[in-house]
């Protein structure tokens, strides 16, 4: 590939301003949220409009360059690494709120309105966008919509799939199609429902039509504390089993709490085994008689104490310690490496434990802080990345932890994504043939392989270990 | 007639589980042979040899939507699949069950029930549709108010291929980014990239209390704007069905236009609810009827779907603010003497049925076109569902060619290059 011509050809598209070409102004594109793979662009670029998106990937296709999107580079799968180079088109700029039509519940936005401020823009109409990952406040749209994001609040109101009602996609060939659209039902394959969660590897994204969501009349925030994790993750199935779907319902272990306490002082027990954070929503009468029912199950399943959030400030203050927790881990470890594995809630009690054993198998502390009430497991391994032989350990650590959810009847990822990271890992979950049925999917979006290559589907190989090694790890250096 | 090669091949390894007396048709065309296959095993044998002969394969559900899609261009056999109860799994600490496609609807809900649980799937007539059915028609009735589209209840699928690949694509699980979402893709895709064999769904806990309203109203305008009141008002119903005058007295109602609501919750909600709504449709001029509930039972029956009296039936979706404009619009295009009219809309979503009798073929299509380009205007769409064999003939029912049409196109020749799943019935005679 001719780099200087490449990088001639998108200033001439783009102005030199938002042609990024400069080797230490490229670094700070090297990687995303998945600290630990790192891959340098050829050049990067800041499109402000679709029709710029469109002749990008026109100008990629002629040049046969590769190309990989990105939104606010918070990832934690690597799904905007660049690795066979090529170009990185960054949907920043393109972060306008195009329309909000209240009446039908419905706002179109560019990719990279943050998520966030989305919803912060329709509170005064009474409505939000519910997909609310704890990165809220600088991911972007468009990267929810790549990875199907989640947050603590799906338990009740789904994924941002069940949130995209349309889609402006420009195609791996450069065509522009509108998919979908305001009405909740078209004709002919819901393609809509494939891109979303397909990390950026069949089109990018660049328009959103998304559904708001009322907010709730009324809600309740309890915070219940447990000096025994068995009682903590029973008390999980016993509510849902009892009927009542809250809107969520969080786990924090006592590394958690004192990383979160230290950092923002949001009013958690340093001295608990493990806390749940329940929210109940809806109707007035349904909350009270729920919020109740909750908290009698908490203490029959053994709570030292449960407490109820009073007032805005509190539940905020609660819900900041949950969202922050892991930016909190910076403080106490060099390093973390976060997992996103899956298991029916009901094993919940039975696989915990075992993520713990895992740690002290290898010698490494591990953090749990996640969705208790969807299963969702985040374990966050504590290492330093400067000593290889930690870093070789996490990975196998991971490695096991993935398995574990899996045999459990789970999966390896529940929110973050394949990417580069659990390419691998696929294979304990897919056999060949489910696998070749998804790059079906591939072969007909993106036949020259030019979007996001080398993501989510395995190699040939059969000798790599189950997740991503760094180059460094793999040469020995 | 000699019968062809394929019936012997078929008959072989199905030990003979083939029927040769097939009292149904697809559209005036009656195949030759319905296979009852028990394996996904058997289902990928039978679509191998299907791929191989170059044959049309129409799977067959329950049989309750027959009526829907473009003539087959090649129709050689139907396919069913069992519902073996063997196969049904059920977690209710988990709200997830595993179910085969040949289940019935009812029949799965009953064997939930037994736990307090009840599927997000609400067919027309369930004691015949089938789960398999369900998913890939993508078929909807007005509990989709409070259960939501079916494909986001969806959380794993075993499908097999016309080259015979049997694929798992989800899980278990109700978070899942495992891959690319190809639950999607095959649910509401008419059974033409592959055939369901078994599906893992979300569940929902069975409510403490059910209460129905029925409002009743001398113009649409009354219940449409009360519809919206309980909507915006922060009331959630359960169910949501508006009635005109002749699609009420089919449910047993007054001949007047009708607003169905159900609401399904603990009592102190469903209480105040039915207090609220009550107040919000008199304030529209509506009359309360008190229901008594077998009158209930037969007015949802009824709502669930036009009756097959109707010869042309329409679907239709717009976002729901423009279903006012939308109805009147349609209830104009229809207006003529001698021609019934039938209105089933769902106000909450924007779905609606429209139902057309005593139009000739002529004025059938041309009212359909009229309909679908009023659809699409309201950024929505229309679909033909029942019609006669001339009238279908004459248009695409499934309306204009969707945006991403050539995607499908491709996605369809990559998993079914031959042509083999009901071929020519779905969008763009794919």
């Amino acid at each position: 590939m001719d780099r200087k011509t490449l990088v001639k050809e998108l200033e001439s598209i783009l102005g030199q301003e938002r042609v990024i070409s400069d080797y230490e102004d490229l670094l700070v594109y090297d990687c995303d949220g998945l600290t630990i793979n790192k891959a340098v662009p050829d050049v990067v670029v800041l499109p402000e409009s679709t029709e710029e998106v469109q002749a990008i990937v026109c100008l990629a296709n002629r040049m046969e360059v590769p190309f990989v999107a990105r939104g606010a580079g918070t990832g934690l799968s690597g799904g905007a690494l660049p690795l066979r180079g090529g170009i990185v088109i960054s949907l920043v700029r393109m972060n306008r709120i195009l329309e909000v039509d209240a009446a039908n519940r419905r706002a179109v936005v560019e990719p990279g309105v943050v998520n966030q401020q989305l919803s912060e823009a329709v509170r005064p109409l009474g409505l939000h966008f519910a997909p609310d990952p704890s990165s809220q406040q600088s991911c972007t749209i468009g990267g929810n919509v790549a990875e199907n994001a989640g947050g603590p609040h799906t338990l009740k109101y789904g994924v941002t799939t069940n949130h995209v009602l349309g889609l402006e996609v420009v195609l791996p060939d450069g065509e522009v199609v509108f998919l979908g659209g305001k009405a909740e039902d078209g004709a002919g394959y819901d393609l809509v429902g494939l891109m979303v969660g397909s990390e950026g590897t069949l089109g990018i994204v660049t328009k959103v039509v998304v559904r708001l969501t009322p907010m709730p009349e009324a809600l309740n925030t309890i915070l219940a504390i447990y000096d025994s994790l068995d009682a903590a993750t029973q008390t999980v199935s016993s509510i849902i089993a009892g009927g009542i779907i809250p809107a969520a319902v969080e786990m924090m272990d006592r590394v958690t709490l004192g990383a979160v306490e230290d950092y923002i002082q949001a009013g958690y027990p340093r001295d608990a085994e493990a806390v749940l954070l329940i929210e109940v929503d809806g109707l007035r009468e349904g909350v009270e008689r729920r919020a109740g029912t909750v908290v009698e199950t908490c203490r029959k399943m053994g709570a030292r104490e449960v407490r109820v959030a009073r007032g805005e400030e509190q539940r905020a203050l609660l819900w900041q310690g949950r969202k922050r927790a892991f930016g909190a881990f910076g403080r106490i470890s060099r390093s973390y490496y976060t997992l996103d594995g899956v298991i029916p809630r009901s094993k919940l009690p039975e696989v915990l434990p075992k993520v713990y054993e895992v740690g002290r198998r290898y010698g490494l502390r591990i953090a749990n802080v996640f969705h208790a009430g969807d299963g969702n497991l985040h374990p966050i391994i504590l290492f330093d990345e400067r000593d290889i032989d930690q870093v070789r350990r996490t990975l196998q650590a991971a490695g096991d932890i993935l398995r574990l959810c899996v045999e459990a009847g789970g999966t390896i990822s529940g929110e973050h994504g394949i990417g580069l990271e659990k390419m691998e890992a696929m294979k304990l979950v897919f056999s060949p043939e489910d696998m070749e049925s998804m790059k079906r999917v591939k072969r007909a979006f993106d036949p020259s392989g030019l979007c996001n290559p080398g993501k989510i589907f395995p190699e040939e190989r059969v000798d790599i270990p189950f997740l991503r090694v760094p180059e460094a790890l793999r040469t020995g250096g | 007639m000699a019968h062809p090669g394929w019936v012997s091949r078929l008959g072989s390894i199905l030990e003979g589980r083939v029927s040769r007396d097939v009292q149904i048709e697809v559209d005036g065309r009656r195949p030759a042979l319905a296979v009852r296959l028990r394996t996904a095993e058997e289902v990928s044998r039978v679509l191998g040899i299907a791929t191989e002969e170059g044959l049309g394969v129409i799977p067959l559900g329950g049989g309750t939507l027959l009526h829907l899609g473009n003539p087959p261009s090649r129709a050689d056999f139907f396919l069913q699949i069992n519902g073996s109860e063997a196969a049904f799994q059920h977690s209710p600490e988990d709200l997830v069950a595993t179910l085969p496609a040949g289940m019935t609807v009812a029949r799965a809900n009953k064997l939930l029930a037994a736990k307090g649980q009840v599927l997000p799937v609400d067919p027309p007539y369930p004691e015949k549709a089938t789960i398999g059915g369900s998913i890939s028609s993508g078929c909807f009735g007005p509990r989709r108010q409070r259960f939501g589209r079916l494909r986001d209840s969806i959380l794993g699928l075993r499908v097999v291929l016309p080259n015979g690949d049997i694929t798992r694509v989800g899980g278990r699980v109700v978070k899942n980014v495992t891959g690319y979402d190809m639950a999607k893709l095959y649910t509401g895709s008419f059974g033409t990239l592959g055939i369901v064999v078994e599906a893992t769904l979300k569940l929902h806990p069975l409510p403490e209390e059910v209460r129905s309203q029925a409002f009743g109203f001398p113009t649409l305008d009354g219940a449409l704007r009360t519809a919206d009141d309980v909507l915006e008002g922060g009331l959630e119903p359960a169910a949501m069905a508006l009635l005109n005058p002749r699609v009420s007295t089919q449910a047993g109602l007054p001949g007047a236009y009708h607003l169905l609501v159900e609401f399904a919750d603990i009592w102190e909600v469903v209480r105040r609810q039915v207090r609220e709504s009550e107040v919000m449709a008199r304030s529209r001029g509506g009359e309360v009827l008190a229901l008594k509930q077998e009158a209930a039972k037969e007015a949802w029956t009824a709502a669930s779907c036009l009756s097959k009296e109707w010869e042309v039936t329409l679907r239709c979706s717009v976002p729901r603010a423009y279903l006012d404009p939308f109805l009147s619009g349609a209830l104009e295009i229809m207006e003529a003497p001698e021609v019934e009219k039938g209105v089933l809309a769902y106000p909450g979503f924007g779905a609606s049925f429209l139902g057309m009798g005593g139009l000739d073929a002529e004025a059938s299509r041309r009212a359909f076109e009229e309909i679908a380009g009023l659809a699409a205007s309201l950024e929505g769409h229309a679909i033909l569902e029942r019609a006669t064999l001339d009238v279908k003939s004459s248009v695409d029912v499934w309306g204009p060619s969707p945006s991403g049409m050539h995607l499908m196109s491709r996605l369809k020749r990559e998993f079914d290059p031959q042509g083999i799943l009901n071929p020519g019935r779905f969008v763009g005679g794919l």
